[in-house]
């Protein structure tokens, strides 16, 4: 019971959005609006190389010819977004950048503090090693040190475009390459900083790494661009939070992930995305856009994607494992939960290339209010994969009579070995349910958040330590205001 | 919308253009309207390419390859009896169309039925009767929504018209059989059938699409169907066409209160058959049952999309699609559900289950779940695999040889769907099919069934 109480602690403790104060610092900004200059003055801002900005500008380009192609298939309702409407870079301003977390703004800390994260405390109590972007770069890598001595790269992209020239040539764009998709051409042309990790061969990374991204600045998107390379036989285990300020302007958050898993090595990711939502009626909160694929090209390569999806307006995001070494394994779990007048439309996908891949989808989407929430998901068997074998589960609940779940995969088998199995099943909480949990005492707003906690579990459990007990609150918060 | 072509302009030819007038109907406003609608959708988004969702799928080019001529005036071909391995349902009151047109040689006696029943070729009572159609063609089989239905509608000619008035039980089944046979020119043929059940009235009626061996042809039924408070059709829809043919076929069925529409697609024969099924479960209590088998070989490409709409509080719909799969042939599913805010207590439950016999098939499969109304209880579930040695071995252990067990499991596969099919006499005659179809398969080497 001590998990519930905490929620309900917190369902007390914050009435709204835990996180919608906005600092404020003085901030370096690129004029409003896109064009090839300012791709420029962003690649010049970062001191980027020759190579690095012919990649923006051929990404850009592309873009341009893609106005019509902005996806639409998804279950989403929106208006459309004016590009030039927008900041596309916006740098707190810390004159020559920090040395160490001692020169780094004290305001900045005290920003991390009430998220929750006090790097400081952080480095010395958690063994958490925390990259933190605001707004558009990256402000202090803790714990770098000791990573280093272990071999093990941890730094912000643009420090890794400087230091690591041949790494990030070599990978950047090879899982999702510049033409992938609309919003990934786009974060190939302004994309400002995140994180990047190089795992060197048979090193299981003794920390967990965790980065935590914040939108600031008013009007300004976030582009972020994370690399995580582990190479063979090594494994390590990536977070990732992400909050913004409250604010009525709806804000464009597009980002690109890419991990590459050589042979036998481990990537574990999690999400707990709680970007601001927007108000009851809809007004504001970030619209996300993101691109997160797994290239497992090794044999034995595995990846595990974990999200937990409580926040932003619009929600566009399908983590994807590319199973191309054989015996390689990708696993996904999603909690997504939808409240007022949210919208996510958030799935994943799964390609069998090599012979016996596996592969295995457990999504839980909660609807509330009058919230939109889609599971869809894509399992592809191509004829090589032998033996390849996918299992899928998707539950919806519904709170409410206002608000949708729908379930939308597509599952296409070019192989006689392979078997593929999918389930779905949508509910709502029983009345049976309800009543045995308040004539134990509890009231409504505790028994759902109970109830739904218990729903999500199988997904939660996968979460590392920090994060479950984080997220656990999350579920309680984001369904505040659900009942009666 | 990406369209590979206009269909009026290129597919269809000058022939069909000028031909509007010729048709039953045309000079009530209201048909001709429908008609002309149609096509203007038809002209202004073309064939649906693989942007379309709804043919992510399924490709229409060689359709829209072929030059098609309307299959009424095919004159090379001409079917004096009904072919031999033509199914037939026993007792069945049958009702024959060649290439689209009605044969009144061919069908049985159709006039003076029971009391409250009328059985009609669908271009007299245009003709004679237009507005006892009025309020019903085109409302559920509604030309917007599927391309199929626009061409359907647009180029529609003949079929049949099936009316029962309030509480009649029509004993006797109906079978339609549809007969496609071209010559040296492509026929395209649009029938049309109107099956109309008042309230508390019972049918059964068995619609069966075959073809001559020969050159392609396209067969484009679309069948409109709508049930009363408390009457149950049982609807089967049997689709062995010519191995060169082509089937785009719709059913449309709005259900009434405590109604229920039962019905089963069995999808043999064709080159590429799309069927579609659209249900709307419309008064409180309605149901539906939307099962169906498939089996492939050689490169067919066989497609089932359907849509059930539960739009009433208290609606149930079940579902389950089997198929197999041989040779390099393709099956699709396409399923969607769908529960309306009002459908509160609604129930929908949704299987598709594919065997792929061996290397080289490839199985689609897209079962949706769209849901807005929060009492509910949805379940959709997919499997695709091959057959299980274990199973395999089982038999060859009892002394049963390899080529024998595959049968027996490919047939225990599919038999386990068809065995739901409530007419007995229909269920008789899908199994027999199924059987032949086994029985033709065999003839190929084992693993290439």
């Amino acid at each position: 019971m001590a998990a519930t109480q905490q929620t309900v602690d917190a369902v007390r403790d914050v009435e709204k959005y835990k996180y919608g104060w906005e600092t404020n610092i003085d901030s370096d900004m690129a004029p409003k609006g896109l064009s090839e200059d300012i791709v420029r003055f962003i690649s010049a801002k970062k001191e980027e190389p020759e190579w690095m900005l012919e990649w923006r500008l051929k990404a850009y380009r592309l873009w341009l010819t893609q106005q019509d192609q902005e996806p639409d298939w998804a279950k989403l309702d929106y208006p459309k977004i004016d590009y030039q409407d927008s900041y596309y870079y916006a740098a707190p301003n810390l004159g020559d950048g920090p040395k160490s977390l001692d020169e780094v703004d004290p305001k900045l800390l005290e920003t991390y503090d009430k998220l929750g994260i006090p790097l400081r405390e952080q480095e010395m109590l958690a063994g958490v090693a925390v990259d933190a972007v605001f707004d558009s770069v990256s402000v202090a890598t803790t714990y770098k040190k000791k990573l280093n001595e272990l071999g093990v790269i941890f730094c912000s992209m643009s420090e890794a475009i400087k230091e690591h020239p041949e790494l990030v040539k070599k990978y950047l764009g090879s899982v999702v390459p510049y033409s992938d998709n609309f919003f990934a051409t786009l974060n190939c042309a302004v994309f400002t900083d995140g994180s990047f990790v190089y795992v060197p061969k048979g090193l299981r990374c003794p920390m967990e790494l965790s980065t935590y991204f914040r939108i600031n600045e008013k009007n300004t998107g976030q582009f972020e661009r994370t690399l995580i390379i582990a190479d063979e036989g090594s494994y390590v285990s990536y977070l990732e939070g992400c909050t913004a300020p409250q604010r009525d302007e709806n804000q464009l958050h597009a980002a690109v992930v890419e991990l590459v898993v050589l042979d036998d090595a481990e990537i574990k990711y999690s999400t707990v995305q709680n970007w601001y939502p927007g108000d009851e009626d809809g007004k504001g909160g970030i619209y996300n856009f993101v691109t997160k694929r797994a290239a497992c090209r090794g044999k034995n390569s595995k990846v595990m994607w974990t999200q937990v999806e409580t926040g932003s307006a619009i929600t566009w995001k399908y983590p994807s494992c590319i199973l191309q070494g054989d015996n390689s394994s990708g696993e996904f779990y999603s909690v997504a939960i939808t409240n007022n007048r949210q919208q996510a439309d958030t799935g994943t996908k799964m390609i069998h290339l090599g012979k016996n891949t596996r592969s295995k989808i457990i999504a839980k989407g909660i609807s509330a209010g009058r919230s939109n929430s889609t599971y869809r998901g894509l399992v592809r068997i191509q004829p090589k994969a032998e033996g390849a074998r996918n299992f899928t589960q998707c539950d919806s609940l519904l709170i409410g009579n206002q608000c949708g779940a729908h379930t939308v995969p597509y599952i296409e088998s070019r192989n006689p070995t392979a078997q593929t199995e999918h389930e779905a099943t949508t509910s709502k909480i029983s009345d049976e349910q309800m009543f045995y949990c308040q004539q134990r005492g509890m009231n409504p707003e505790e028994a759902i958040s109970l109830i739904v906690n218990g729903f999500c579990k199988e997904v939660l459990q996968t979460l590392p330590m920090e994060f479950a007990v984080e997220a656990q609150k999350l579920v309680g918060i984001s369904l505040e205001g659900s009942v009666g | 919308m990406t369209a590979v072509k206009s269909i009026t302009s290129s597919t269809f030819g000058d022939t069909y253009a000028n031909a509007v007038g010729a048709l039953p109907g045309a000079n009530e406003p209201w048909v001709d309207g429908l008609r002309q609608m149609s096509r203007a959708i038809l002209g202004g988004q073309g064939m649906p390419g693989p942007k379309v969702e709804a043919w992510k799928y399924t490709s229409l080019n060689a359709i829209a390859k072929t030059p098609f001529i309307p299959a009424s005036t095919v004159d090379d071909v001409d079917v004096m009896s009904l072919p031999v391995n033509v199914p037939l349902l026993e007792g069945a009151l049958k009702v024959v169309f060649v290439n689209g047109v009605y044969r009144h040689d061919l069908s049985d006696q159709i006039e003076g039925l029971q009391a409250g029943t009328v059985l009609s070729p669908f271009a007299d009572v245009l003709k004679s009767r237009p507005d006892s159609l009025k309020d019903v063609l085109g409302t559920v089989m509604e030309p917007g929504q599927s391309f199929t239905a626009a061409m359907n509608t647009g180029f529609m000619e003949q079929g049949a018209v099936v009316h029962l008035s309030k509480e009649v039980n029509l004993k006797q089944p109906v079978q339609l059989l549809s007969i496609g046979a071209s010559g040296l020119r492509p026929g395209a043929f649009h029938p049309r059938f109107e099956i109309n059940l008042e309230e508390g009235a019972q049918a059964t009626v068995v619609e069966c699409h075959v073809g001559l061996p020969g050159q392609a042809y396209l067969s484009n039924s679309a069948s409109e169907i709508i049930l009363g408070g408390r009457a149950a059709l049982n609807h089967y829809t049997i689709v062995s066409e010519d191995s060169e043919a082509f089937h785009l076929g719709r059913t449309a069925v709005a259900v009434d209160h405590n109604a229920t529409y039962d019905s089963f697609v069995l999808s043999l024969g064709g080159k590429l058959v799309r069927r579609e099924v659209h249900v709307r479960l419309e008064g409180e209590g309605a149901a539906a049952t939307v099962d169906g088998a498939y089996g492939l070989s050689g490169k067919q490409h066989s497609d089932i999309s359907s849509e059930i709409l539960h739009l009433a509080p208290e609606t149930k719909s079940n579902q389950i699609i089997k198929g197999v799969l041989g040779g390099e042939s393709r099956g699709v599913f396409q399923g969607r559900i769908h529960v309306a805010r009002a459908a509160q207590g609604t129930d929908g439950r949704q299987l598709h289950k594919a065997l792929l016999l061996n290397r080289g098939p490839e199985v689609d499969c897209k079962p949706e779940l769209e849901i807005y109304a929060d009492d509910v209880q949805c379940a959709h579930g997919a499997t695709t695999g091959e057959m299980d040695q274990e199973h395999i071995f089982y038999l060859l252990s009892r002394g049963i040889d390899e080529k024998t067990a595959r049968a027996l499991l490919v047939e225990g596969f599919l038999n386990d769907v068809i065995f739901s099919v409530s007419d007995e006499s229909a269920r008789n005659l899908i199994l027999d099919m199924v059987k032949a179809w086994l029985a033709r398969q065999r003839i190929l080497a084992v693993g290439e069934l």
